[in-house]
């Protein structure tokens, strides 16, 4: 009676299992689609919407302030080594706004409010590497793909419709990445960020100091938002292993002035 | 199968009509859900298990019904809550929604069908006063219900209740 029991159970389980691998096999899942959106028609619609973009807003620039960013460029390019894309930063004036975004083509803008924020170029190099990561990972064509289709997008390139152009514009700048790919960025970022001798906790710090700002969250109902709470994040850049020989590498910027510079600013 | 030693088999002329209906309500508790309006897997399991223990000393053969019926419902459910929780994650948590979820997906939605279908036939079969043994389930009900301690023999002829193959 047991070895039949036994026998029965197995035939069970193995029917089961039969089952569930024929369809695994059938493979029925929905095709993913591939990035069709190549790297030469996203250059060139980064142009078409960025210069739109820079019409619309002040870009800020000024001696001491196009020194720094290039400064910290060249250190996060150097970390970075291989890359498909020009990275292009750029600064918008507006010191209400603690915000950066990467858009297409690897073009980056940063609010001067979170230059004011921050406390050292170490912080910002911490923002700027968490928007390359978007960038090399491609989430803003992946999500310009998603909203709004692949056909309409190339037809921007030939009609330049204003209105779609500023309707991807704001699509750009409310970065709403799922909470994969900010997760994903920001550990792309520490990679970045070690590489280029920067230590990774300071993205730990940066996110305490905006916790600071925006005080009411409560943890249990994170699974419900978009993108991880920053304590998530806190906690991913506290855990990360540093290599051994690892060694912080402080930026030759006086952050101050470069922050002083900004107001008052002398505008293009 | 004859080496073992059992109980004898009640068989269908010796069963009272309560008796039967005692036994095909058993496997009417998969459909509990149903009947509360709520999709979720544990229900049936919770109503087959009050049932269990409401009917199985009523008489032996009531008794071997619900078993079965209460045992095959277990994996089914667990099979199910694994559904719904993976489900969840992939809602939620931003679990892929991949080829192995749906393929599993595709399974339980069989294996569910499957086991109405069984269970149906089983509780026509407990109406009519049979023994109908489920694979596995049935061999492990009969086991449970009604292998003997004594050395008591059955010696009929030819009876339609016999121990499963």
């Amino acid at each position: 009676m047991k070895k039949k029991l036994v026998i029965e159970l197995l035939l069970l389980c193995v029917a089961f299992a039969g089952i569930w691998g024929i369809f695994y096999y059938l493979n029925l899942a929905p095709k993913k689609p591939s990035f069709e959106l190549s790297l030469e028609n996203e250059e060139k619609l980064a142009k078409i919407i960025v210069d739109d973009f820079v019409k619309q807003n002040t870009i800020a620039s000024n001696p001491k302030l196009d020194s720094a960013m290039e400064i910290i460029h060249e250190r996060l390019s150097k970390g970075l080594h291989v890359t498909d894309y020009d990275y292009k930063i750029r600064i918008i004036k507006n010191d209400s706004v603690i915000n950066a975004f990467a858009t297409l083509g690897g073009n980056i803008f940063i609010f001067s409010g979170l230059i004011k924020f921050t406390e050292s170029p170490e912080e910002l190099a911490a923002v700027l590497a968490h928007e390359m990561g978007h960038t090399e990972h491609r989430d803003v064509v992946d999500k310009l793909i998603r909203d709004i289709g692949l056909n309409i997008l190339l037809s921007v390139l030939t009609g330049q419709d204003y209105i779609l152009l500023k309707d991807i514009g704001l699509m750009i700048t409310s970065n709403v990445f799922t909470r994969k790919q900010e997760a994903d960025a920001d550990v792309f970022a520490m990679d970045l960020l070690v590489k280029s001798n920067i230590d990774p906790k300071i993205i730990a710090h940066f996110f305490r100091k905006l916790n600071s700002k925006t005080k009411n969250f409560n943890d249990d109902y994170q699974f419900l938002y978009t993108h991880p709470h920053n304590n998530s994040r806190i906690k991913a850049a506290l855990e990360y292993k540093v290599p051994t020989n690892f060694k912080a590498t402080p930026f030759p910027v006086e952050w101050e002035s470069v922050q002083k510079s900004l107001s008052p600013e002398k505008t293009n | 199968m004859n080496e073992e030693k059992y109980l004898p088999l009640p068989q269908p002329e010796e069963l009272t009509l309560q008796e039967k209906e005692d036994a095909m309500g058993a496997y009417l508790m998969m459909f509990a859900a149903w009947g509360a309006g709520l999709p979720l897997p544990i229900i049936n399991l919770i109503a087959s298990i009050i049932y269990f223990f409401l009917n199985k000393s009523k008489s032996k053969f009531v008794h071997f019904h619900c078993h079965q019926a209460l045992f095959s419902q277990l994996p089914t459910t667990l099979l199910n809550a694994a559904c719904v929780f993976w489900a969840v994650r992939i809602i939620f948590f931003e679990w892929e929604f991949n080829n192995n979820f749906i393929a599993y997906l595709i399974s339980i939605v069989i294996i569910n069908i499957a086991y109405i279908a069984w269970g149906i036939i089983a509780a026509v079969q407990a109406r009519k006063g049979r023994l109908y043994y489920m694979v596995f389930f049935g061999r492990f009900a009969f086991a449970s219900v009604f292998a003997a301690t004594n050395n008591e023999n059955i010696n009929k002829e030819t009876p339609t209740n016999l121990p499963p193959r």
